[in-house]
């Protein structure tokens, strides 16, 4: 029956891909998205603008910035549609090939720029917190070693925390590789080049490490460390690689000959990287020489051999927490076989294996290995959202200092600490959050605005009200002014943005949780569908969010919701209450919940509904096929 | 304007101003950060590489109109190139393609892409013969 169902749905989803495809032929368009309220992170609701697979969305950030996000249209409306179960109003507008490409080059540039711009306040950061730290370990002159020791991308292939080299025997990829170093430079090239780098270190100033002193610090001793790894042919640090004996890693021979061929290609782009004009060559050789190793032990053995991928942002989740959920689990483990099945496909599908196609590979290598073991053994799982790149830090306190007095060092902090000032300022002048004039909705209007202005005059700030609107209506097929007339709630600038653009089509994308009642009530009792799933106690398709505020009852369709909304109420207040004398044992988790249950249920009373439940994990087999979240035109 | 739009805007005027839009949340949930069945796909989609090659025309446009210093040039690539799965950009040929592509969007002037292509390829000529097909390839269009 499920399966006679989503043989449908796929069908269904492949009519309207093709009938997409078909208009997408016809005539370009972008897509005015506008997501419902609910509680979390966006009560009043929210907006973005998706160009094909691309979303674009603005979202506010601590301390009142609004910045703008870059996701895949899959992933945008995983997260809203499904996890925060939200329902999606879709506006097509339809825009010719020019104004397409106006439009998706202004935001991506200023998708970019921006990330340009919060870069130079995050290096200026590191500037004054590596000054701040050599002036805590310097009594006079700075030739201690920082206590802690400094994170070095990369170096955690080939080093351990702490001082010291690794033991044990030459790894002989690396003696080859630098054999081949030793032929083409010289054969005193790596001691001298580690030489000339612990000069740089010993004399880096401010003022000579271009734009940003900690960065340039941390290359250099990235690139030292990279040198001494080749030099000494260190063997990859234990736990660092994955190296299995489950024959799912087997190798076919044509796996094999493929990652060989990558190998041999790397070991080239590895002796290149030593002659790079990039400032950050360090990292890239550490992880390749690491890779390198891994690679060559793969061909050796027949198993698939590879790094470890995960990174300081991985959260761990103990058995604990997900003890009771067995399905979920392994439906997220078919998922990473299925991600891994397909990335290891790529290696032999013809033409040349990319590093970005090998990473693939590798990222999904780790995800898959993660829960297999995780759920075979019982032990923590690393998560991590995206691809996976290998990045293992080493905290290194054997480093080379730059040689600064106190009163240099004082001179070079107040330095520091004066520019990140002054950049926080002009960020947060540039990039104010503001609820009316300066939203997730205004700011796509005025980005709209801005990129035809620019096209009809050559830069925004030059174009008059007349020639601004003039071009606006030329691309658009209409202007609408930002932040004016209540525009900026997500839900009237739907009606906005489907009155006044070329709206060529539009669709409601039903939350997730609506979407899986309507074809409950398709296919079973209506009425004891409506009992059963219209409360938290007996619901099988909402299950207790910790992140969601206490109440009883969904109101998101029905008539009756302030009475509903009322019994919600008081099922906060009798929460709030349960709470407060839980408080010394929950750490006002309860109490929380229950607060902000009586919130969220008091517009009830006056017909309107905004929490609608949210979830933790959406079931593969639940999830809509990508084509059915496009407009059906 | 419906009854019950009427009443909705006044509400969400209180919970816009209460709240707002949608707040960046870096806790993640537990499929997201698992699975990440989406944002894993990009590295190495169909479309791969020409995304790529994209990102880094934008990079190259955005970052010469703002005249930043050369090494944030080189810093802000790695950073694009991470997130197409590649440590090494070098390596890749997309990349000068795509930088040439930025300098021609930028309105070079072909002495100018030769100094451009010339620092940030080291003089390799196979490199700078990339950045001039990239940038040959927009002015074409």
């Amino acid at each position: 029956m499920r399966f006679t169902a989503r043989l449908a749905a796929r069908a269904s989803a492949a009519v309207l891909l093709l009938s997409a495809a078909v208009q997408a032929a016809e005539q370009r368009s972008i897509e005015y998205l506008s997501v419902e309220a609910n509680e979390g992170g966006s009560s009043g609701g929210h907006a973005a603008l998706r160009f094909d697979d691309v979303v674009y969305h603005f979202q506010h950030h601590t301390p009142g910035l609004l910045r703008l996000h870059r996701e895949e249209a899959d992933g945008f409306l995983f997260t809203y549609r499904l996890l925060q179960n939200r329902g999606i109003a879709v506006s097509r507008i339809a825009v010719s090939d020019d104004t397409y490409t106006r439009l998706r080059d202004w935001f991506n540039r200023r998708y970019l720029t921006e990330g340009m711009q919060f870069d130079a306040l995050d290096a200026v950061s590191g500037d004054r917190a590596l000054v701040e730290l050599l002036l805590r370990d310097s009594n006079g002159i700075s030739t201690g070693a920082p206590a802690g020791g400094i994170a070095l991308r990369g170096a955690g292939y080939f080093f351990a925390d702490g001082a010291g080299e690794a033991s044990g025997a030459e790894s002989a990829p690396l003696v080859e590789l630098r054999r081949r170093v030793q032929e083409f430079y010289g054969k005193d090239f790596l001691q001298q080049r580690s030489a000339e780098t612990r000069i740089a270190l010993t004399q880096l100033t401010p003022a000579n490490s271009g734009s940003s002193f900690s960065r340039r610090y941390t290359d250099l001793m990235s690139g030292l460390l990279a040198l001494t790894a080749l030099q000494h042919a260190l063997p990859l640090q234990p736990g660092s690689f994955h190296a299995l004996a489950n024959d799912a890693y087997l190798l076919r021979d044509e796996e094999r000959s493929a990652l060989w061929a990558f190998a041999a290609r790397l070991a080239d782009e590895l002796v290149g990287l030593l002659h790079s004009p990039r400032p950050d060559w360090g990292y890239p050789l550490l992880v390749g020489m690491a890779r390198l190793v891994a690679l060559h032990e793969s061909v050796r053995t027949g198993r698939l051999v590879f790094l470890d991928a995960f990174g300081p942002s991985a959260h761990v989740i103990s058995p604990a927490a997900w003890h009771g959920r067995a399905a979920m689990m392994v439906d997220l483990l078919d998922e990473a076989h299925a991600e891994l099945a397909a990335a290891r496909a790529r290696l032999t599908s013809g033409g040349t294996l990319r590093e970005a196609d090998f990473a693939r590979f590798e990222s999904a290598s780790n995800r898959f290995n993660e829960l297999y073991r995780g759920i075979g053994e019982q032990l923590d799982v690393r998560v991590q959202a995206g691809l996976l790149l290998p990045s293992r830090a080493a905290r290194r306190s054997d480093l080379i200092l730059p040689v600064r007095s106190v009163t240099e060092l004082q001179q070079d902090l107040a330095a520091a600490q004066a520019r990140e000032r002054a950049i926080e300022q002009e960020l947060h002048q540039r990039y104010a959050y503001n609820l009316i004039t300066r939203n997730c909705v205004s700011e796509i209007f005025r980005g709209l605005n801005g990129a035809l202005a620019e096209a009809g005059t050559g830069d925004a700030a030059d174009a008059t009200d007349g020639r601004l609107h003039a071009a606006v209506r030329a691309g658009l097929g209409g202007y609408i002014e930002p932040g004016a007339a209540l525009t900026f709630i997500p839900f009237v600038s739907t009606r906005a943005v489907r009155e006044t653009y070329n709206v060529t089509a539009t669709q409601e994308l039903l939350s997730y949780r609506s979407q899986r009642l309507e074809t409950m009530y398709r296919r079973e009792n209506p009425f004891v569908v409506f009992l059963r799933e219209s409360n938290t106690l007996t619901s099988t398709v909402y299950g207790p969010n910790p992140r969601d505020s206490f109440f009883v009852f969904f109101t998101d369709a029905v008539p009756t919701r302030p009475l509903l909304g009322a019994v919600n109420v008081a099922a906060g207040v009798g929460a709030g209450a349960v709470g407060l004398a839980a408080l010394p044992f929950d750490g006002g988790s309860t109490l929380v919940a229950g607060v902000k249950g009586v919130l969220f249920s008091l517009p009830e009373l006056a017909f309107l509904n905004l929490r609608k439940g949210t979830f933790d994990y959406v079931e593969r087999a639940y999830r809509p096929m990508p084509a059915v979240a496009f407009p059906a035109g | 304007m419906t009854h019950r739009a009427k009443h909705a805007v006044p509400v969400m005027l209180l919970l816009t101003t209460a709240i707002g839009c949608s707040f960046s949340d870096s806790s993640e949930s537990i499929s997201k950060s698992i699975s990440s069945p989406f944002e894993s796909s990009s590295a190495s989609s169909p479309g791969g590489t020409e995304a790529y090659q994209n990102d880094v025309a934008d990079y190259t446009y955005a970052y010469v109109i703002s005249a930043g210093q050369a090494d944030t040039f080189l810093k802000g690539l790695a950073s694009v190139a991470e997130r197409h799965g590649i440590t090494n950009w070098e390596a890749d040929d997309a990349t000068y393609v795509g930088i040439g592509q930025g300098l021609s969007k930028a309105k070079f002037t072909q002495t100018q892409v030769e100094v451009f292509a010339k620092n940030v390829s080291g003089g390799d000529a196979k490199k700078v013969q990339l950045v001039q097909q990239g940038y040959d390839s927009v002015k074409q269009k």
